[in-house]
């Protein structure tokens, strides 16, 4: 098993203008790992639309909490961590099927997708995507 | 509110609402206000997402939104598209969300504006709902981006070439 290696940790308000931010912060990082061009263009992807949802609807309205970002690095695997301290996703939810259409770019997108959620301490959706795609 | 077949006038020359950048959740409220004002003319919008780098989910149901409202004001709605668009933008419309995407699609302002011509169908005009056919479409798209970036890459060559041997003449001039 090798060593995972924490490339980023950002912290931003939940607010539409760290949708850009965080997409860009993470792209720094994708860029410096030297991904080709459509892992980077799947992982903006991905983390736009994640931190959408965490702007939209885990704190009930734009601004009222925060969206952690962290990126970690681990031999050919990226794993991207989107997490906030909301109101949690309902189960039902979790799934492409009942979830928006960010959700389901998410599942085809990244290699591997878990969502941790509760109502007390928000919900984290873990996203890898293969390097050497 | 207006509903049903709506053939747009030929005279009416298009609005051309052009999107550049990155567009995401962050933009929409500018291109609410942009879009606003392009329906305030009252003329068939051409959506030209060519210079748009980057865009999300949300710009796509702007995009749904936009075309239904258009639709609803009796107006031509068509995005254009271009084979060059950047490819974020093509695998967003045509392959991640196929479905979503329910408006006309052109690859240029020549076909958008021929396709404002036509009759726009009411309920849903430009849903392709077989999955073959958005199969398909995502090819006609891939194949002739692809085709678009040999052409230019072949133009480069032809330049370079052409260059090098004014090079050569000018030379030979020289020493001659």
């Amino acid at each position: 098993m090798g060593v995972s290696t924490t490339e980023l940790q950002l912290v931003l308000p939940a607010v539409p203008a760290s949708v850009r931010r965080a997409r860009n912060a993470v792209a720094e990082v994708v860029d410096e790992l030297a991904a080709g061009d459509r892992v980077a263009d799947d992982v903006r992807l991905c983390v736009s639309e994640a931190v959408s949802n965490v702007v939209r609807h885990a704190y009930g309205g734009p601004g009222r909490g925060e969206v952690e970002i962290v990126v970690e690095h681990e031999g050919s695997e990226l794993a991207v961590v989107i997490r906030d301290s909301g109101r949690g996703m309902a189960r039902s939810a979790r799934s492409a099927k009942a979830g928006g259409f960010g959700m389901k770019i998410i599942e085809k997108l990244a290699r591997r997708l878990t969502i941790t959620s509760s109502a007390r301490s928000g919900t984290e959706l873990r996203m890898a995507f293969d390097l050497e795609r | 509110m207006r509903a049903g077949n709506s053939t747009p006038k030929q005279s009416d020359r298009p609005t051309v609402l052009r999107l550049a950048g990155e567009l995401d959740l962050g933009s929409l409220d500018g291109l609410e206000l942009r879009l606003d004002e392009a329906f305030g003319l009252g003329r068939p919008i051409l959506v030209d997402v060519g210079d748009c780098t980057f865009a999300t989910v949300d710009v796509l149901h702007f995009l749904v939104r936009a075309a239904r409202d258009a639709r609803e004001r009796g107006l031509g709605f068509v995005v254009v598209l271009p084979y060059s668009a950047s490819s974020v933008l093509r695998r967003l419309v045509l392959e991640l969300a196929p479905d979503l995407a329910e408006f006309r699609i052109a690859p240029s302002l020549r076909v958008g504006s021929a396709l404002l011509a036509r009759p726009v169908r009411s309920a849903a005009p430009a849903r392709v709902d077989d999955v073959r056919l958005r199969e398909l479409r995502a090819m006609v798209w891939e194949n002739a981006s692809r085709l678009e970036a040999l052409l230019a890459s072949r133009d480069v060559l032809l330049l370079e070439k052409r260059r090098t041997l004014e090079q050569v003449h000018a030379r030979r001039g020289a020493s001659a």
